[in-house]
């Protein structure tokens, strides 16, 4: 009882904050919303039995991504008295679009009959450390060349210079012109 | 008492003595610096200038709450009281003795990593909505620092973890208590991972020699510049809380916490907490800030790689002495 | 101590080929660029941009030998006996020889394009061969998590070759477009994937297909979702918005490279999915996908009458292409199955065959991308005109041609199957794609010159791939199953085809 009391309040609130993330009209204030969904959504998995990945939550997406996006918000212009146009003239085909697929998602999962999964206790971090070296290992490879991936994509489109449309030019020592 | 009633009450405790002690140290450390400086501090006030504190609350109460006009003034008047909640729920993972302690997680250490990494939130907010540039650029250099931080940081405290082969603080201490303290054990990787952490945790917390995000010099006073009151003091207060924090974590993971002859557990984890802590004291009046970009090469090009070496270094102890060994 | 798992690394060799070029890549730039010389040759940007073309290239053929060699040895092979996620069979080998070469003739076809840009840095390279080990990792994946990580592994590169120009404005808007379409889709997915995991408890497609129950709402929701998140990548109608743009904004070789493998690996993904985990498809998702399979034919080859830019033209065919390949989606037969592989290799040729005559005709800055501008190439450059044809004649699926005996093959499969309406829609189509894929031979043979602002000369690496893709699509439409080759006799690729998905069907 308590559970599911702590389990509404907990969603109804990460629901706010998920709307006010796509609503505010202030870069910053979308940010810390985003925080805020992203905190509460740690404390669920908590709420789960997985507080390895709770924890894991709160210090990457928090902690690392967020700040980030702060990074990003601070590293364009400011925002702050603009304000970002969150209007759009296509308000009503849109809320009826999502309200619509609310529906259909909402009307599958109640006409379900969902199998309980025996996997009540938590998850301890050694078992997942375990899985990431054994089951998954080959998942954990690919994605560290996912990361890779995403790097190189980073460096190339933030690289401030480029060859240009000077005349082409002998390489000297110690990398590019 | 159910568990969670236990650690509710022993939470408390625990923050109301913390917070005690932090208040205390104000007035310890302006004795102390004073001393470093041929001077002598505060003498007016009660005994050896003692109830000076108690001047400077009552003023701070009195000072008129001011909020700049053109500031964010809801998120201006929640970073004060959300820096020292975050900094307070690290200390609900550290147990004191085998008894004292709020909550022994299973995921004690990543927990006070994860949650100590949100405290970078907080204050970037109260730099940010002063809406002063000042305020602002202190906020960017915190932000900057605390990333930069955090992942050296994370990597040394897995050293122990490493080590002890579990992350619940309760753990880490037993194995070092029937062991050798990590700070000594295995000679070498352990001290160096002490080092760092203790580096990373004063850059997090923002303390001289790291301080560039409050940097007087050429800041005013960075992040707390439109801060003034109470709210100022609760900005203070949470720098303070940090270290003493960082220092009681520390002191568990590195030093054997209540692992100690004679006396009760207690006393010795309380004791070895306030060394590191009066050592932070010692270096901040002893040292001068870094410079933006040197804090920068310091963490990306030494003790990133040299934490990662830690880590593996402790892997492959472990592998080849077994844990504890 | 954790007990080393028991893995076969041999059945990821063609992928680990792959990954290892990339880096290779990366350290020969470093490297290269600090030398001034390299065997008595000056360093130059072109010279490094060829050299490390040229390790690309190498590497995509070891991979296509290494996945040649497992399709002719056949049998199944899992990477992990506990937990199946990648598994090497003649489909996975298959398709991905058929990337490995796809990727190996965009490599070729780069070089020249992106020297006259200025952009022609090894990380283009490094991440093509990233993505295409993406793709590779992805038509080998027996497990969603897989398939979620060998997508991401293939689009997030592929983000970025879009805007790969980083000083033109088109590149950037191209890039953003496709990286925001992507995520979302992406989002939509895994959303997929995570009800499909909530109703079958398990992500293997083993698994699933044990869990999954056609009568359950949350498993066809989770179905549908994950069908979307792949209906983003192949541009079926109505998420197909993003590809015209996309496929303008980023620079001509990208859209080659883009356009020819995402679809294979996408379609070659689906099917693995739908054949692995879901059985025959259920009847109502059937007729979702024979809607969206007509709506996807009609809207591309519609759209694609009125496009006065050749990549936007290209991009409304791809879209039609896509639905005439989902025709074999939903006839879910060996035979419409058999059929989409080889429809997938004939586009691979004829579609990589047109980007690179708009590549070889690309003057510096000057893209040469209106129809208009085609006048009259006959006589300025008749052999480019003349592949140029070639290729628009196979797009057409002019009898003779690689696009008609892949078309052919597709249709006598919905026809075997009973989908007569959806034939009539696909040959009536057919008919109106002819009008605009004829307008540019018509324009080359039959107008006077007006643009003369085309590149004059034409680079080795794009005249072999052109000569390679012109030949493959008249064999493959003269004598599918008899590919006359100097090296390795008669190749029978539709037997090929055949062979690559008869695994789904016990064979």
């Amino acid at each position: 009882m308590t559970e599911s009391l702590i389990f509404f309040a907990l969603a109804a609130f990460i629901l706010l904050g998920a709307v006010r993330v796509v609503a505010s009209r202030d870069l910053v204030h979308a940010v810390l919303w985003l925080a805020v969904v992203l905190v509460l959504t740690a404390v669920m998995f908590l709420m789960l039995g997985a507080p390895f990945l709770a924890g894991v939550q709160l210090l990457l997406y928090t902690g690392g991504v967020i700040t980030l996006m702060l990074f990003g918000v601070m590293l364009t212009r400011r925002h702050h008295e603009i304000g970002v146009e969150v209007d759009s003239s296509r308000r009503l085909p849109g809320a009826l679009g999502a309200l619509a697929l609310f529906g259909a998602m909402a009307c599958a999962i109640f006409r379900t009959d969902l199998p309980a999964w025996p996997s009540s206790a938590p998850v301890s971090a050694l078992e997942i450390g375990r899985a990431f070296l054994t089951d998954h290992l080959i998942a954990f490879e690919v994605l560290s060349i996912l990361l890779l991936a995403a790097m190189i994509g980073a460096i190339v489109l933030g690289r401030q210079s480029d060859f240009g449309d000077e005349p082409e030019t002998v390489y000297r020592k110690g990398g590019r012109p | 008492m159910t568990p969670l009633m236990h650690g509710f009450v022993w939470g408390l405790v625990i923050a109301t003595v913390l917070v005690t002690i932090a208040v205390l140290s104000i007035w310890f450390e302006r004795k102390f610096s004073a001393r470093m400086q041929s001077r002598l501090g505060p003498t007016l006030v009660g005994p050896a200038g003692i109830l000076q504190l108690v001047a400077d609350a009552l003023k701070m109460m009195q000072k008129e709450d001011l909020i700049p006009e053109k500031a964010d003034s809801i998120l201006f008047r929640l970073a004060p009281p959300f820096t020292v909640l975050f900094t307070l729920s690290v200390a609900a993972v550290i147990p004191f003795s085998e008894n004292v302690l709020a909550a022994d997680l299973d995921i004690g250490v990543l927990f006070m990593l994860a949650v100590g990494g949100l405290v970078v939130f907080p204050v970037w907010i109260a730099g940010w909505s002063s809406n002063n540039k000042y305020a602002l650029l202190g906020a960017m250099r915190a932000v900057a620092q605390g990333i930069a931080y955090e992942i050296p940081l994370v990597l040394s405290a897995m050293v122990p973890v490493v080590l002890a082969q579990s992350m619940r603080f309760s753990d880490i201490i037993s194995v070092q208590a029937e062991t050798h303290w990590f700070v000594i054990w295995p000679l070498g990787p352990g001290l160096i991972a002490f080092v760092i952490f203790f580096i990373c945790s004063l850059a997090e917390a923002n303390r001289i020699p790291f301080d560039i995000p409050e940097a007087e010099s050429e800041l005013v006073a960075g992040v707390t510049t439109e801060y003034a009151g109470m709210r100022f003091g609760l900005l203070q207060m949470a720098e303070y809380l940090h270290t003493l924090i960082a220092s009681a974590v520390a002191a568990a993971i590195f030093f054997g916490g209540w692992d100690g002859p004679f006396a009760p557990g207690l006393h010795w984890m309380v004791l070895k907490t306030l060394a590191l802590f009066f050592t932070i004291f010692w270096i901040r009046w002893s040292l001068v800030r870094f410079r933006s970009d040197q804090l920068m090469a310091l963490c990306w090009k030494y003790l990133l790689p040299l934490s990662l070496l830690l880590v593996m270094v402790a892997a492959l102890f472990v592998h080849y002495c077994g844990v504890g060994a | 101590m954790i007990p080393a798992p028991d893995l076969n690394l041999s059945v990821l060799l063609p992928i680990i080929l792959v990954a290892i070029g990339s880096m290779t890549i990366l350290m020969g730039e470093v490297l290269l660029s600090r030398a001034d010389t390299v065997l008595g040759r000056e360093v130059t940007e072109s010279f490094i941009g060829t050299v490390l073309a040229g390790t690309a290239i190498f590497f995509f053929a070891l991979t296509l030998w290494a996945s040649g060699v497992a399709f002719a040895g056949g049998g199944v092979q899992v990477f992990n006996p506990d937990n199946p996620m990648y598994q090497l069979d003649p489909f996975s080998s298959f398709v991905t020889a058929v990337l490995a070469l796809s990727a190996l003739l965009s490599c070729a076809l780069s070089i020249t394009y992106l020297s006259e840009l200025r952009i022609n840095h090894g990380e283009y390279y490094a991440l093509i061969m990233l993505s295409a080990s993406g793709m590779m990792l992805m038509v080998a994946a027996v497990d969603l998590i897989a398939v979620f990580l060998g997508l991401e592994l293939m689009s997030i590169p592929i983000y970025v070759l879009a805007g790969f120009d980083r000083r033109k404005l088109r590149s950037n808007e191209s890039a953003l477009k496709y990286f925001l379409i992507g995520s979302f889709a992406s989002a939509i997915l895994l959303y997929g994937m995570a009800l499909l995991y909530g109703v079958s408890g398990g992500t293997s497609f083993e698994a699933l297909r044990a869990g999954f129950d056609a009568d359950n709402p949350m498993a066809l929701v989770g179905l549908g979702l994950v069908v979307v998140g792949f209906a983003f990548k192949i541009s079926m109608v109505p998420f197909h918005q993003w590809t015209p743009d996309v496929y303008e904004g980023a620079p001509s070789a990208v859209t080659a490279y883009m356009s020819v493998t995402v679809k294979v690996a996408a379609f070659a993904t689906l099917i693995r999915l739908l054949a692995m985990a879901f059985g025959p498809l259920e009847a109502s998702l059937e007729t979702i996908f024979w809607v969206l399979s007509a709506l996807t034919i009609v809207v591309g080859n519609i759209m694609a009458i009125i496009q006065e830019n050749v990549k936007r033209m290209l991009a409304y065919s791809s879209i039609a292409h896509a639905g005439y390949l989902m025709i074999g989606l939903v006839t879910g037969t060996i035979e419409g199955y058999s059929a989409m592989i080889f429809y997938l290799i004939a586009y691979t040729f004829m579609n990589l065959g047109a980007f690179g005559v708009v590549v070889a005709l690309a003057n510096r800055g000057n893209d040469c991308e209106r129809i208009a501008s085609f006048a009259g190439l006959a006589r300025t450059r008749p052999g480019l005109a003349a592949v140029m044809a070639l290729f628009m004649l196979s797009l057409a699926g002019i009898p003779g041609t690689a696009g008609f005996m892949g078309k052919f093959k597709i249709f006598m499969a919905a026809v075997n199957s009973g989908d007569i309406w959806l034939l009539i829609i696909g040959v009536l189509m057919s008919v109106v794609s002819v009008y605009y894929y004829l307008r540019i031979p018509v324009l080359m043979y039959m107008r006077e010159p007006e643009d003369e602002s085309h590149r004059t000369e034409i680079a080795s690496g794009e005249g072999a791939v052109l000569v390679v893709c012109a030949l493959a699509v008249l064999a493959l439409g003269l004598f599918p199953n008899r590919v006359p080759t100097l090296l390795f006799g008669d190749l029978d690729v539709l037997d090929w085809a055949n062979r690559s998905v008869g695994m789904f069907f016990g064979g």
